[in-house]
């Protein structure tokens, strides 16, 4: 009994590591299968078939490691024979020959060997047997030699189509064996993206984030890429899974919060930015927080122009005046945008910082003038004053 | 160096004319396809100079042929036209002309035609002048020997002002006193020329005022000096006319004046001396255009003391001087805009005869416009068109505009010169918005816009022309005529300046109700291909339904449009989205009022991607206006025919993993088992409670599997 206990707790932490980012790591998972044949009793077999199922969604595609994988799992079914075992046996080898892998003729051996080894019947069990050629009269023997036959054609065909999908992903495995760079992981996602289905590629973009956990673009382009998929939970928790591995948070939180209101989760992104502006210092003063804070303001705080101002307000008297008159250009530019507080107080606190030269401003002061008077009088002509134009040169 | 000059827009020598077996010929031919590369018309020249040393008979000017020397005639005047400053190679010219044609009139002709181009140059002056004398001293025909001295004292002036105030024009101003002095000695002229040249700081001002004082001695001071320098003195003797004053008293006058001339200018060498013996390239030597360019800030140095000085204390005398070193500086600095500008701010700021002014400005913007300025460059340009406007020159100012603007477009100059064609249709309507009111000129941009897009439906186009046209009529004195012929030197680019124009004067003249007519001006042209390419245009819609008619749906269509069907460039699509999120997140709450679920905020990285697999919209787009997928599209038909996004992909895939190389068969299994996203279980089998029972997989079928070895076809640029 004290023996199940600790199996029971190992695998208790197996489980545990598996859930949090190491749960597309292969060598936790084919430890993990490993100590589960170890220490396999009478009625985990159904277990241990359903635990080699979660495997192979996760890392049944890994260009290295599935074949370890691949082999431990047929090995399994040899030893054991569950119920069918053979058309297990024969779809998963089926499966694994697909696979473009470094070692992929492997598996195109083990499957050689196993036709040889088929008898009749199990050929017809497998539905093998090649149909058409059932309405002649022909022995048994013929049949089964007939239909072997034209499965190793097919096989031939299908090694050559897997190996020339090897080679194709070799020429970024190698060299990411050279040079685990973040842009070769980006060409080869690229390329995966666009020419394999979307199991395949998340399996890659887990398998390159747990080279590069602390690189943001290769959590965006993840998180984009799973949009693209119509997946927005999923971008969703890749975020937030993401926050804990980044030194810059900051544009991770905003984009989140961005998420969590198209989500119409605005309780839940007001505590989020809320909660991060707690967590950290000096996030007083940082200029893609504030805008957060506006845009969830704006929300849970409609109608209210003059809560809105008022933050505007205090943000704008904080920075000082030794702040970069960029920033403040740049709140004024977000300022003369907010439609819904009302144009002149808007160009009255603009205004205040007149003085204020960074392009930005210039654009507040453009944007905020056309929507305070929509029309001008129409006015005379001028002609242009050469004498002032070209005083510049001199 | 490699942008094109105004004598691009002239076709000197035609190519069709050229024989290519004929070695300099040839040469000619290579120099056309870059002429602005010295190199070859080095080679070029002295390939004629070996030809005509081995063919060279001074008894015999007929022993080359005229065709040949039509053909020296002709590169020679090509080359400097291209390069007017080029000192060295006029000299060339003249010693080959003279050569060939044995007649001092040809090398004449060649010299009179450089000054009067390069009016700055000391070396081309004193080679001009030179010659005449010598022509005149070794005539012997006594009926033109007036004509020519008549000649000479015609050009001393000349060659005076204009390079009279160079700092080493020693050698010109001994040219011509000694001239003088020859003819007479107690000379008049000479004696004036003293006058002169003691008053400008040269190298050897010196040597001047000791020749000048030990000259005047041979003459009667009362007759040839002015009563103004005698007057102040008259107290001082007690007299009342210069009659009463003894010979040694105006001799001590006129001596203290000229001395204290004399400080003046010496004042003004030590002051200019740091400045010229800093200068090395004084001459525009093509090769050593760098060397130039290291120089030109020493000259800017030096033009900003010198004009400090003359603000000062401002003088007739400064003022020349000053403008002679402008004149100096743009020899080495012909292509400079900027020292051009400078120059005619100098002028327009400190010449005070407003007629002289007016020539000047008109000679200087002209002499850069037409013979210097690269045609990329447009702000002198614009300058002068402005400066005609705000002189009254209207219709000048039009003529300018339009003389460009069809120089650029590319009907009579072989190439088009975009930049520059699209600046001058922005100044000639800028030019057009100082002269009539925006109502006006609303109506006019309206007119053209009609009639550019709506050519197909010609009825209501006359109906809605003669419309506007009638209203315009009664207004305007503008000449309608300018309007028909800017239509017809539009393209699809300047179309846009037009829309845009025309869009700004509606915002400003029609008041609150003017977003009626923009957006039904929208709707009717916003899918014109022209437009589609307009960052202007689609910057303005942005802005006018984001921020002055805030209209959150109509914004939403827009950025749709410029993200899917555009043609813009990806900076421009980008600005815009980053545009509409930061418009969106301002005014979130108006976003959600609308109720429509509205993914532009979250897919707004998406949009701003620069890979083509993440950025879907950026896909669209590109599909909408790939010039390949339209003809692979075209050629098919329908059963086959795939729709543009698709073909596109099709296309992308092909070259993913080998951009530029097409790996268009690349072997597959059909019903793939792992490939087509379904994951098969394999647990539970046979189990009561499994609905899906696993059953054996197909057998697998294959596509392009004899084709996984066949070679690469690769393009045959690459010689792989």
């Amino acid at each position: 009994m004290a023996k199940n206990k600790s199996v029971a707790k190992v695998k208790q932490q197996y489980e545990f590591l598996l859930t949090g980012d190491l749960k597309y790591s292969c060598d936790v998972w084919i430890s993990y299968l490993k100590f589960t044949i170890d220490f396999i009793d009478e009625h985990g077999l159904t277990d241990l078939i359903a635990l080699f199922e979660r495997a192979r969604k996760v890392i049944g595609f890994d260009y290295w490691k599935s074949e370890q994988f691949y082999l431990l799992y047929l090995q399994s079914i040899i030893t054991y024979k569950p119920k069918n075992y053979l058309l297990i046996y024969y779809t998963l080898v089926r499966i694994a020959v697909e696979v473009p892998m470094y070692n992929y003729r492997v598996f195109h051996q083990i499957w050689l060997q196993f036709l040889g080894t088929l008898k009749y019947n199990q050929m017809k069990y497998l539905k093998m047997l090649n149909k058409q050629l059932q309405p002649q009269k022909t022995s048994k023997e013929n049949l089964l030699k007939v239909s072997k036959l034209k499965w190793k054609k097919s096989l031939t065909d299908l090694y050559i189509t897997t190996q020339y999908k090897s080679y194709e992903l070799f020429k970024w495995e190698k060299q990411l064996a050279n040079d685990n760079s973040i842009d070769i992981w980006k060409s080869y996602l690229q390329f995966v993206i666009v020419n394999y289905p979307s199991n395949y590629c998340e399996s890659l973009f887990e398998r390159a984030l747990l080279e590069h956990s602390a690189e943001s673009s290769l959590w965006w382009m993840y998180a984009s890429w799973l949009l693209n998929q119509q997946k927005p939970m999923a971008a969703r928790q890749t975020l937030y899974r993401s926050i804990k591995h980044l030194v810059q948070q900051e544009s991770t939180i905003a984009r989140l919060v961005d998420m969590e209101l198209y989500a119409r989760n605005y309780l839940k992104a007001r505590d989020l930015l809320l909660g991060y502006m707690e967590s950290t210092s000096n996030s007083g003063n940082n200029v893609i927080l504030f805008e957060k804070l506006i845009m969830v303001e704006l929300v849970v705080h409609a109608n209210d122009e003059g809560y809105i101002l008022g933050l505007f307000k205090d943000f704008l008297n904080e920075l000082g005046a030794e702040e970069v008159e960029d920033t403040i250009g740049y709140i004024c530019y977000r300022l003369s945008l907010i439609q819904s507080i009302d144009v002149e107080l808007r160009h009255e606190l603009i205004m205040k910082y007149s003085s204020n030269s960074s392009s930005f401003y210039k654009l507040a002061i453009c944007y905020i003038t056309q929507q305070l008077k929509q029309s001008q009088p129409a006015t005379e002509p001028q002609k242009p004053n050469f004498n002032l134009l070209i005083e510049t040169y001199l | 160096m490699n942008s094109f000059r105004p004598i691009d827009l002239v076709r000197l020598s035609n190519k069709n004319e050229l024989n290519a077996n004929i070695p300099h010929e040839r040469l000619k031919l290579q120099i056309n396809e870059n002429p602005m590369a010295i190199s070859g018309w080095d080679q070029l020249f002295r390939l004629i100079d070996d030809t005509v040393a081995q063919l060279y008979d001074k008894s015999n000017t007929d022993a080359i042929n005229s065709q040949f020397k039509q053909f020296i005639h002709n590169t020679y005047s090509e080359f400097l036209a291209r390069f007017p400053c080029a000192e060295s190679y006029w000299q060339k010219w003249l010693v080959i002309e003279y050569k060939l044609h044995n007649d001092k009139s040809k090398s004449i002709a060649v010299l009179k035609n450089a000054v009067d181009l390069v009016p700055g140059s000391l070396a081309l002056w004193n080679d001009y002048l030179d010659i005449l004398i010598d022509d005149y001293e070794n005539c012997a025909t006594p009926t033109i020997v007036d004509q020519k001295l008549e000649l000479l004292r015609s050009e001393f002036p000349r060659a005076v002002s204009a390079v009279g105030w160079h700092f080493n024009a020693d050698t010109l101003w001994d040219k011509i006193i000694q001239f003088e002095l020859k003819l007479q000695l107690q000379s008049q002229e000479a004696l004036a020329y003293y006058k002169q040249v003691v008053r400008i700081p040269l190298y050897e001002y010196s040597r001047y005022y000791m020749h000048f004082t030990e000259f005047i001695k041979q003459f009667d001071l009362e007759k040839s000096f002015d009563l103004n320098i005698f007057a102040p003195h008259f107290s001082t003797y007690g007299v009342t006319s210069v009659e009463q004053l003894t010979n040694e008293e105006k001799k001590t006058i006129v001596d203290s004046h000229y001395e204290s001339l004399f400080q003046e200018t010496q004042k003004w060498v030590t002051a200019v001396w740091p400045f010229e013996s800093q200068i090395t390239r004084q001459f525009f030597i093509p090769t050593e255009i760098e060397v130039i360019a290291q120089e030109t800030s020493k000259w800017i140095e030096y033009l900003d003391a010198i004009i400090l000085l003359h603000k000062e204390s401002p003088t007739p005398v400064s003022f020349d001087f000053v403008s002679s070193i402008f004149e100096r500086s743009l020899i080495p600095n012909c292509y400079n805009e900027n020292l051009w500008l400078k120059y005619i701010a100098f002028i327009n700021k400190y010449e005070v005869d407003e007629k002289a002014k007016d020539i000047k400005l008109t000679s200087i913007f002209n002499r850069a416009s037409t013979l210097f300025i690269p045609l990329e460059e447009t702000e002198l340009r614009s300058l002068y068109i402005k400066y005609l406007s705000s002189t009254g020159g209207f219709s000048l100012a039009n003529e300018y505009c339009f003389e460009w603007i069809k120089n650029l477009d590319g009907s009579t100059f072989s190439r088009y010169l975009k930049k520059p064609y699209l600046a001058f249709v922005g100044y000639l309507i800028d030019l057009w918005e100082n002269h009539m009111s925006s109502v006006d000129l609303c109506l006019i941009t309206l007119i053209i816009i009609i009639d550019f897009f709506d050519k197909v439906d010609s009825y209501n186009k006359k109906q809605e022309i003669k419309l506007v046209d009638s209203s315009l009529k009664k207004n305007s004195k503008f000449d309608y005529g300018y309007v028909n012929t800017l239509s017809k030197v539009l393209n699809a680019s300047s179309i846009c300046i037009i829309v845009s124009k025309h869009l700004h004067l509606l915002l400003k003249s029609q008041g609150p109700e003017s977003y009626k007519a923009i957006r039904s001006f929208y709707n009717k042209y916003h899918e014109e291909d022209a437009l589609k390419g307009s960052t202007k245009f689609w910057k303005f819609m942005v802005e006018h339904e984001g921020i002055i008619k805030f209209n959150i749906n109509n914004l939403r269509s827009i950025i749709k449009f410029i993200k899917t069907k555009t043609n813009l460039p990806k900076s421009s699509v980008d600005a815009l989205t980053d545009l509409v999120y930061d418009i969106y997140t301002s005014n979130y709450d108006a976003v959600l009022a609308v109720g429509q679920i509205d993914d532009t905020v979250v897919r707004h990285w998406n949009d701003v991607d620069n890979s083509l697999s993440i950025n879907t919209d950026a896909f669209l787009r590109f599909s909408e206006n790939n010039y390949l997928v339209d003809d692979i599209v075209s050629s098919k038909r329908p059963p086959v025919r795939l729709s543009k996004e698709e073909e596109l992909k099709r296309l992308y895939k092909l070259n993913i993993g080998n951009p530029g190389i097409m790996v268009d068969k690349s072997p597959n299994v059909v019903n793939s088992l792992i490939f087509d996203g379904k994951h098969i279980s394999l647990v539970d089998i046979g189990d009561g409670n499994n609905t899906e029972k696993l059953v054996p997989p197909e057998t697998p079928m294959f596509r392009n599997v004899e084709k996984a070895n066949q070679a690469i076809e690769y393009p045959k640029y690459l010689n792989i």
